[in-house]
């Protein structure tokens, strides 16, 4: 990440980039780094039809019939969201105690 | 040494004690309760006036009504003591008594100790049900968690964060503790070396799993639900991939692993009733109870009957990190965002707002300058000279999960501090509502400027639908106060969360590493442990009826019987519906328990048919709940 801004350094300038996939749900933390293909992200999957297990992934819990917690590389992530029955992808976020 | 006669009257001992001391001129000292030559004394009387009118009685306080009487209390002379208690009216005098540092203001404040709750049922103090904590340090060894023979009461402990040995790690990582290696290691002279594993001083799920279910064999003082069996889950975050030095704040577990640790503790208790308690969150999120965890959550919830999830609202109340507002057709709405000089981390902010509405997005740096506009269904990029992004806004359309839009603007470390502004024009308004929430982050918490809307600080995992939300109050005063720190609903969609609220400022329970010490904690993770007991013994009271009880009416009982501060007439928006009331929760139970009984008359069916018997549902109203009224007295 970067320095702080040194005297004189302008001002931030927003350039567009093309939105992230629909059914991603990151933190936006995580939307400004991008998902890299060959990393392994931990998952949790909202699915269209009850116990459906979507291919590529190595799926570890299920908590009722239609989500499911898994393990996939960022290829297969972006694969995922192309399928019809994912209804959406949440990437593992931290959790804080609460104190 | 010489016994000599003194004396012998019905009085309390300590009471003979002090007057005797007094026949010899003793004088106790002056404290802020009482003058020199006082004592301070708890009496139950035939009647107030009857106190009232004794002359040697000064600051009369009527506490109580009870079958005989009136429990009071005052200040009486100790040469008085006896005359005092002759008198024709007082049915019992007994010295005021030090407070020792224990659970006691809790369980005593919620009517759960063992002399509260009706018989039988105050015999069952959760047995029968699994009590899992999801949480960071379990002390294994304290003595409040073994049983009689020094056994430990935990039926295991997964370490999340732990080594994997052998195939046994649940979902291939982790430590897996069976009973028995957990009473092997106690065997030991040092069992945290034989098990590999400290809790750490002071750690935090020993102090909240003593309050949901300690036994009190090291402290004294129990738990609320003394005799349920323990599970355990050290959660841990997985290797999040912004979870480096440079996340905002610091990650302590994650949300998968999460639902993962609540898939093992139900299946662990398998068929029979779980609460668990969860104290764990952050600010962001939909606030509605769409986001995946929580939809989890409350699929594990519906799996089965006789099982609860119970989570901390949140101490976020006074962070300043919600604002709130409407953006009319065509107007214009600055949200300010506040990062001080001194602020070196990263920061996050979330911006819901209605799928039927359509912003403009504006941010403007502290300068004053602009530094772009986002419109919805795009994303933006800011970078420094060196090309490292210094701002990434994101305007999505349509969130997967509740089709909502949503704004994220992240802040590196880098990024200019000072106020920045992100400007909302409304260009298709249907409802102009707007949310937004600054993540948590421990190290630098950034926050809108005053005057702040604190409405809305329920955690991230604190809005489900079948979860139980639990705010925080101090039980150590009579007025019962909210903790100022205690989060605010109502969830985003204007459903009211927290439901009730519980004893958690200042509360003295277990101490890791100590073996039978207590410490002292503040927090709405001191409030969760409290009602996750108090489901306990309603699991517990049911079962031994042979009742199943929904996630429906676990809720409804609650809510239904908890008891409204100075005269409220609905929800609040911290303290919930109210404080929680274990006996009245358990009756509850128990009518139903006695109502099913009789609907079988004399032929009844075996309890295992009986579970499966329709049952008319808990009453619904808060006059219906016949403990309410026992409550308020």
């Amino acid at each position: 990440m970067s320095q702080k801004r040194s005297k004189g350094e302008p001002p931030p300038k927003l350039s567009l980039e093309s939105a992230g996939d629909g059914k991603m749900d990151l933190p936006v933390s995580g939307q400004a780094r991008g998902l890299d293909d060959h990393r392994r992200y931990v998952v949790a999957i909202k699915v269209a039809r009850p116990g459906y297990e979507p291919p590529g992934i190595t799926v570890r819990a299920r908590a009722g019939a239609s989500v499911l917690t898994a393990e996939a590389s960022g290829a297969a992530l972006k694969e995922l969201a192309e399928d019809p029955l994912v209804v959406s992808i949440s990437v593992s976020r931290p959790l804080p105690l609460i104190k | 040494m010489k016994l000599e006669n003194v004396p012998s009257t019905s009085m309390d001992p300590r009471l003979q004690c002090l007057a005797d001391r007094s026949r010899r001129g003793f004088r106790p000292a002056a404290t802020a309760a009482k003058d020199r030559g006082e004592i301070a004394v708890i009496a139950r009387v035939k009647d107030f006036a009857s106190w009232q009118a004794m002359t040697e009685v000064r600051t009369h306080q009527p506490i109580a009504t009870v079958a005989d009487g009136v429990i009071v209390t005052g200040r009486i002379p100790i040469s008085r003591v006896e005359a005092v208690r002759a008198a024709a009216g007082v049915l019992s005098l007994k010295p005021a008594q030090p407070v020792r540092p224990t659970l006691e203001a809790t369980v005593r404040e919620i009517r759960a100790r063992k002399q509260d709750l009706p018989q039988p049922l105050a015999g069952a103090a959760g047995k029968g049900v699994v009590v899992g904590i999801v949480d960071f340090g379990c002390d294994f060894a304290h003595r409040n968690f073994r049983n009689a023979d020094g056994s430990t009461r935990l039926l295991a402990f997964w370490n999340q964060g732990g080594t994997a040995e052998g195939p046994g790690s649940p979902f291939g990582y982790g430590r897996l503790y069976e009973k028995a290696e957990i009473d092997a290691a106690l065997g030991k002279k040092d069992p945290y070396e034989a098990f590999g594993y400290r809790p750490g001083p002071a750690a935090h799920g020993t102090h909240v799993m003593d309050i949901a279910a300690g036994n009190g064999r090291g402290t004294g003082v129990p738990g609320v639900a003394p005799a349920a069996d323990l599970v355990f889950v050290q959660i841990a975050a997985d290797d999040v991939p912004w979870s480096g030095p440079d996340v905002v704040g610091r990650a302590f577990g994650d949300s998968v692993q999460l639902l993962e640790a609540l898939r093992f503790i139900f299946d662990r208790a398998g068929s029979r009733p779980c609460v668990i308690n969860i104290s764990l969150g952050t600010n962001g999120g939909p606030h509605d109870g769409t986001s995946l965890v929580e939809q989890g959550i409350d699929a594990l919830v519906a799996e089965k009957p006789n099982r609860a999830v119970v989570i901390a609202a949140s101490n976020s109340f006074a962070d300043g990190i919600h604002a709130a507002g409407t953006v009319a057709a065509g107007g214009q709405v600055d949200v300010r965002w506040e990062v001080a000089a001194a602020d070196s981390t990263e920061n996050e902010m979330e911006i819901w707002y209605s799928k039927d509405d359509e912003f403009g997005l504006e941010i403007i740096d502290p300068s004053g300058a602009s530094a772009g506009s986002v419109a919805l269904g795009q994303s933006a990029r800011a970078r420094d000279a060196q090309g490292q992004t210094q701002l990434f806004a994101a305007h999505r359309k349509a969130d997967p999960n509740n089709g909502d839009n949503v704004i994220g603007i992240f802040l590196a470390e880098g990024a200019p501090r000072g106020v920045w502004t992100l400007r909302l024009t409304g260009r298709t308004v249907v409802s102009g509502a707007y949310h937004a929430w600054i993540e948590r982050d421990d190290d630098g918490q950034s926050s809108f400027p005053a005057p702040q809307d604190n409405s809305h600080t329920l955690g991230s995992i604190s809005c489900g639908k079948e979860s139980i939300v639990v705010g925080s109050y101090d039980a150590h005063r009579s007025d019962t106060p909210l903790s100022w720190f205690s989060s605010a609903g109502p969830t985003r969609d204007g459903r009211h969360k927290p439901e009730v609220s519980a004893p958690g400022h200042d509360v003295w329970a277990a101490l890791s590493e100590s073996g039978d010490g207590s410490t002292r904690m503040s927090g709405t993770s001191m409030a969760s442990p409290a009602t996750t007991g108090t489901v306990a013994l309603m699991l517990s009271a049911a079962h031994a009826g042979g009742l199943s009880l929904s996630i429906a009416q676990i809720r409804t009982a609650l809510a239904t019987t908890a008891r409204r501060m100075g005269g409220a007439v609905a929800w609040d928006a911290r303290y919930g519906e109210g404080r929680i009331d274990a006996l009245g929760a358990v009756q509850v139970v128990s009518q139903q328990v006695a109502a099913i009984a009789a609907l079988a008359g004399p032929a009844a069916p075996p309890v295992l048919e009986r579970r499966r018997t329709p049952r008319a549902p808990v009453a619904r109203g808060r006059a219906a709940a016949p403990a309410r009224a026992a409550a308020k007295r």
